[in-house]
């Protein structure tokens, strides 16, 4: 054993035991230090979870272990990864609802399609399953007649000035013609609804 | 029972066998081959080995940790979580950076798991809420990549810093919380996708 010793001369798996028990944002600035970490965080398996159960808001979510977790998040992903987007944008002039008022969910859903998007998306269904909004639907459907079902994914930022929502529309088997998915410009927070 | 311990510097060190069965290593070692002549260990100096005894003699009431509960992917998790670290602990590994990586190494080497957390749990701590130019400054690292690598890095991760900030604060404030700056909606998503850089 040298007698300088530094972090650097610490075998790969201390440093990644030491990496392990920071928060994952905390592991991504680490990337940046010198290659030895970028290496080190790259090439773990461990550590590129724990960075996505971070940046997913994961970290403190349901089930008592990180691996639970994670299959939850995966399943969660590839549900959404599943699904042929088409993305366009439309420009809503007066978009009428109160601040705060639209949350993650689905609205307005016929029940064939509830039982579709609980199997699809079982973390978001149980709290926001077939709610209606105080929004206007009516003026939206006016505007594109093959509007059957809106989903609302992102959260509304509060704003009723964000005209400019994006909108993306898939199709699914023959049953359902078209979903159109409105975004509000925001990152989701599916974490919120396990606290 | 005493047992007996060589640095690899050749010194001698005479400890009770509970304290010394505290290391996995030497447990199994009196375990094969009982306990006859003093045991070597080549990888570990006689000042490191002097902190180490000191840790064990102290904690030598503690229940010994189960396999089960130290192995497997929940481990990590578990230190994590268990943020207490006691008085005696902070001020025994409350020493100079050397020292600390060479009780973490010996730690590993004599396989003391609790006292192996304390040391990773001490780094990991010293290298929370630090940027990264203070982690260089901390750990005496130099910064090895070519300006293009560290302008790529610097974009990369100033992204993936502003949506995480967003995420947070949307946490915290609910609904209602007011958003600064907003990202495109498709492009983030694809992002978000595959974090790994």
């Amino acid at each position: 054993m040298s007698s300088n010793l530094d972090l650097l001369a610490l075998p790969l798996e201390l440093l990644i035991h030491i990496f392990a028990l920071l928060e994952g944002h905390h592991i991504v600035r680490c990337i940046a230090v010198c290659s030895y970490f970028k290496h080190a965080i790259e090439n773990s398996i461990m550590l590129q979870c724990l960075i996505k159960l971070d940046m997913f808001g994961y970290m403190n979510g349901p089930g008592r272990e990180d691996t639970v977790r994670l299959n939850q998040l995966e399943r969660h992903i590839d549900s959404w990864n599943k699904l042929d987007w088409v993305e366009s944008r439309i420009d809503v002039p007066r978009w009428r609802y109160g601040p705060g008022v639209l949350r993650e969910g689905i609205y307005a859903l016929p029940p064939v399609l509830q039982e579709w998007y609980a199997s699809s998306f079982p973390l978001l269904t149980e709290a926001f399953c077939s709610r209606r909004g105080p929004w206007d639907l009516n003026s939206l459907c006016t505007k594109s007649r093959s509007i059957q079902v809106v989903i609302f994914l992102w959260f509304c930022p509060g704003s009723p000035g964000a005209s400019l929502l994006h909108v993306t529309s898939l199709s699914i088997s023959g049953r359902f013609p078209t979903i159109f998915l409105i975004q509000m410009p925001q990152v989701p927070s599916f974490s919120r609804l396990f606290q | 029972m005493i047992v007996s311990l060589v640095s690899s510097d050749g010194k001698l060190y005479q400890v009770d066998e509970a304290v010394a069965r505290r290391s996995g290593v030497i447990y199994t070692v009196l375990e094969d081959i009982g306990n006859q002549k003093p045991i070597p260990l080549l990888n570990v100096p006689s000042h490191v080995l002097k902190q180490v005894i000191e840790y064990c003699e102290y904690h030598r009431t503690d229940p010994l940790p189960q396999d089960a509960e130290w192995s497997g992917p929940a481990r990590a998790e578990l230190v994590r979580r268990k943020a207490v670290v006691s008085d005696w602990d902070k001020k025994f590994i409350d020493c100079d950076q050397t020292l600390l990586f060479e009780i973490i190494q010996a730690a590993s080497y004599l396989d003391i798991k609790p006292l192996l957390d304390l040391g990773c749990k001490t780094v990991a701590n010293m290298m929370t809420g630090k940027s990264v130019e203070d982690i260089r400054a901390l750990f005496h690292i130099e910064n090895d990549f070519t300006p293009e690598e560290e302008t790529a890095m610097q974009v990369e991760r100033s992204e993936f810093e502003s949506l995480y900030n967003i995420m947070i604060k949307s946490m915290a404030g609910g609904v209602n919380a007011p958003v600064t700056s907003l990202p495109i909606p498709g492009k983030a998503r694809r992002r978000l996708r595959a974090p790994h850089y």
